[in-house]
């Protein structure tokens, strides 16, 4: 089957810049996979994101190694209109993102550049704001938008170009957490009902552990660590080194496990995971019941 | 946010707002030219009163606008009074004199013809921002079928522009959160605050602009589209080519006969 | 609390915008000198409209609002600069000189300081920031942390007695949130009032002594940080959550888990306990 994202030994250095800022990454991403990635700021999550729709190296200037395949689409090959049928990418700024001076305006952009007819522009017009549950928004203003909306917005100008693998660079970090909320719940949407590969960079670990197959973390231009979230969260010395911080209960779990050999090795990583074990490990300590 | 509110705002229901885009655009725009080219009394106050009842009678603006710019134009016309009254050194029959002061005619009739043509462009301008939004502009430079690229950049310009108005109350906010007073001080402290507010800005439109060109190519934007939709159409009636040509045509007939005939050179009265 | 020890006094506070919104609908607050406030609550709630009137950006439609014992309606906001100091969410908002020296330099000058007062104070600031090393940079090429710094440094340049801090931790990673909050509590340490608006539920718990809960332009709950994530239910109306771990303590309620853990070490020496009368 072909694999929906390809990254063979990428290497990548803005001009001007001192060192690397991709150092050899390889990576593979099922179709319909939900990859999450974490690092510090400077890692090069976002110049990643970029190597993934072509706008590197494209739309900047430097000097790049290794092949990137989206979709089937050689990134180095094809412009980046053409690659953009393949990948969406949503950015973390809502502002800067709304080029627009409408919701419809905005839905309208990336197909209209595409040609495609406009009978069927409508519709999917219908279909991404049905997903992001905003149909009722067509002729408002960008100002008449929170936050939250404008994200969403921008997740379905994405959608519409039917891009098969979703790209989204820490969506929610200039949003409050309704719009944080709002935006998850597009993106959970998105796993479920569409089989549309997800590739999510965020800070928000307690966020990606509902949602991602696989975790990976990019360290100073390198993937230092991979795995599904059960595995990827147990090194919580080693991500916390990094700048990651893991969900709460995982470190609590990870404390407990190391002073007191809790939870037999399986971290949680949800509060009711956490609960679970808690709970069902305080009902075996006699005399110390309910209240 | 009342500047973005003058931007955005159109009438309500009114007849003129009705009309098509392009008709909304050139009726001020080419009646503004005309009362330009003509020095003529009667033509002056005929293209004002027409100018009136079109915006009063058809075209329902808001009061705030019609005051603002009432004001405004009010002291200019007071501006042009004195200075071709008292300063511009016209020569022609005294009609007024009081010691070293005096008032000719012709200054007299030049005053009176520009500020019925500066009341026309005045009220002109109102029409067109109570009846015309900027979709209604960037569909006009489709609908002349000018390249994709001055639309795009046009409407972009708009947004930007909002942005830039959003962002230029927050940097005065931050700036006077650190004591910047901007109204206070002489001519050079002025300036000095004036930067202040202005490298902030000029700063984030730089950064902006990376993300916006990186916002746009992810959606396939790039100037040379093979082919491209257009999803907006234009609803141009009849009746609207018929108000346009009617106005272009009265427009070149001014300028025809004012380069050659020299009709509407002179002051009568 | 007596009224000596409030540095800010909001009594009725009402504000309504020009375009009609009423933003704070009859805010009532004392904030105790020295206090490490936290104001939460969602977009919209009325924390950034509340937070500007302590630097009279805004002044009251109704109300009144006193800052260090001066009225904020009577007094202009250059003399309220150099008692309460406002940094933004966006750093590039402020930020308009060519190195970080003449940056933090701004404020004083614009207060007409001896040059040997300017100096002192840049020198002061740059030090507690950790910003002396950036001192000729160009504060276009720091990343966003480090001008959140420097855009900091030059407010406090102005030496207020306040400084409120709107969304510190926008945009950074975790250790860059957990330093910026680190550099406000050494700053609290040293008897400035710091006021942060903040989404960070984790970093409210783990550094805020006293926190204000906003909703609809009212407060909702106000009091320490203890008292205020013990209450899930009014948090869950301003559409706030805590952080994991005190969720995780309510639930735990019923095996004698207080609601009012804040952060991981304290949650893990409470059941740390429980666990040693397992072994």
């Amino acid at each position: 089957m072909v694999k929906a994202v390809q990254v063979k030994d990428l290497w990548w250095k803005y001009d001007g810049s001192q060192d690397w800022n991709l150092k050899g990454i390889n990576l593979e991403v099922e179709k319909g996979e939900f990859l999450a990635i974490v690092g510090p700021t400077g890692a090069g999550k976002s110049t990643l994101c970029m190597c993934l729709n072509g706008l590197i190296p494209h739309n900047f200037m430097g000097t790049i190694k290794g092949t990137v395949v989206v979709g089937g689409m050689n990134t180095l090959e094809k412009r980046v209109a053409d690659l953009s049928e393949k990948v969406g990418l949503v950015f973390d700024d809502p502002e800067s993102q709304f080029i627009g001076m409408s919701v419809e305006e905005e839905l309208v952009f990336g197909p209209e550049n595409l040609g495609v007819p406009k009978e069927e522009i409508k519709q999917r017009m219908d279909q991404a704001l049905d997903i992001v549950r905003m149909k009722d928004y067509l002729n408002k203003a960008p100002y008449e938008l929170s936050g939250g909306q404008k994200q969403r917005i921008a997740i379905a100008s994405a959608l519409v170009t039917r891009p098969e693998i979703m790209v989204l660079d820490e969506p929610t970090s200039q949003l409050d957490p309704v719009g944080k909320a709002e935006v998850f719940s597009v993106i959970s949407e998105l796993k479920r009902n569409h089989n549309v590969t997800i590739i999510l960079v965020e800070h928000l670990t307690e966020e990606i552990v509902k949602y991602a197959d696989r975790v990976i973390l990019l360290y100073g231009g390198r993937i230092e660590l991979e795995g599904s979230p059960k595995d990827f969260f147990k090194e919580v010395d080693l991500l916390k080194e990094k700048g990651v911080f893991p969900p709460q209960v995982t470190e609590l779990g990870y404390l407990l496990t190391k002073s007191y050999s809790a939870f037999d090795g399986e971290l949680p990583l949800t509060i009711n995971q956490a609960y679970e074990e808690i709970t069902s490990t305080l009902r075996r300590i006699p005399g110390r019941c309910q209240k | 946010m009342a500047i973005r509110s003058y931007l955005t705002y159109v009438s309500p229901e009114s007849i003129v707002g009705r009309l098509s885009p392009p008709t909304k655009l050139f009726l001020p725009v080419i009646v503004s030219f005309m009362a330009l080219v003509t020095i003529n009394f009667y033509l002056n106050l005929f293209l004002l009163l027409a100018i009136l009842v079109v915006l009063f009678a058809l075209a329902k603006p808001p009061s705030a606008y019609v005051k603002l710019f009432t004001g405004a134009a009010v002291w200019m016309c007071f501006v042009f009074a004195i200075f071709y009254l008292f300063l511009s050194g016209y020569k022609g029959n005294v009609i007024f004199q009081l010691g070293p002061v005096s008032i000719v005619d012709t200054s007299v009739y030049m005053v009176a013809s520009i500020i019925l043509r500066f009341l026309t462009m005045t009220y002109a301008t109102v029409l067109l921002l109570c009846t015309t939004n900027q979709k209604d502009i960037v569909m006009t430079v489709r609908w002349l079928r000018l390249p994709y690229a001055f639309s795009f950049m046009l409407a972009l310009a708009f947004r930007c522009a909002i942005m830039f108005l959003e962002d230029s109350t927050k940097v005065q906010e931050a700036q006077r959160g650190r004591a910047v007073e901007f109204n206070k001080g002489n001519l050079i402290r002025r300036l000095r605050k004036f930067i202040a507010l202005l490298v902030p800005l000029i700063v984030i439109s730089l950064k902006r602009t990376q993300t916006i060109s990186n916002a746009i190519e992810s959606r396939a934007f790039s100037f040379s589209t093979k082919k491209r939709t257009f999803y907006f159409t234009l609803q141009v009636k009849p009746v609207d080519y018929v108000i346009i040509g009617t106005l272009f045509a009265l427009f070149a007939l001014l300028v025809v006969s004012k380069l050659t005939l020299g009709v509407f050179m002179g002051y009568p009265i | 609390m007596s009224k000596v020890d409030s540095i800010i006094q909001v009594k009725d506070l009402w504000h309504v915008y020009p375009d009609g919104t009423t933003a704070l609908k009859g805010v009532n607050l004392d904030v105790p000198r020295g206090e490490f406030l936290a104001v939460i609550g969602q977009n919209g709630s009325g924390k950034t409209t509340l937070a500007k009137h302590f630097n009279g950006l805004l002044k009251p439609t109704k109300g009144i609002v006193v800052v260090d014992g001066v009225d904020t309606r009577k007094t202009s906001t250059s003399t309220l600069a150099t008692k309460v100091g406002y940094t933004f969410q966006n750093p590039d908002h402020q930020i308009c000189c060519s190195t970080v020296e003449a940056e933090v330099a701004f404020g004083p000058r614009q207060l007409d300081l001896s040059e040997d007062e300017i100096r002192r104070r840049v020198d002061k600031w740059l030090n507690m920031l950790g910003l002396e090393g950036f001192r000729n940079e160009h504060p276009f090429f720091l990343n966003k942390a480090e001008r959140q710094r420097v855009a900091v440094a030059s407010v406090l340049a102005m030496e207020p007695e306040v400084l409120v801090v709107d969304e510190p931790t926008t945009g950074m990673d975790w250790k860059q949130s957990y330093a910026a909050l680190d550099m406000l509590k050494s700053l609290n340490a040293t008897g400035k009032t710091v006021i942060i608006i903040t989404h960070n539920m984790r970093l409210v718990a783990e550094y805020a002594r006293r926190v204000v809960v906003m909703l609809d332009g009212l407060v909702l709950i106000e009091g320490s940080v203890e008292e205020v994530f013990s209450v899930l239910d009014i948090l869950n109306k301003a559409f706030l959550r805590p952080p994991q771990v005190t969720e995780l303590a309510h639930k735990l309620k019923e095996f004698g888990v207080p609601p009012t853990v804040l952060n991981v070490q304290q949650m893990h020496g409470i059941l740390g306990r429980f666990y040693e009368g397992l072994s």
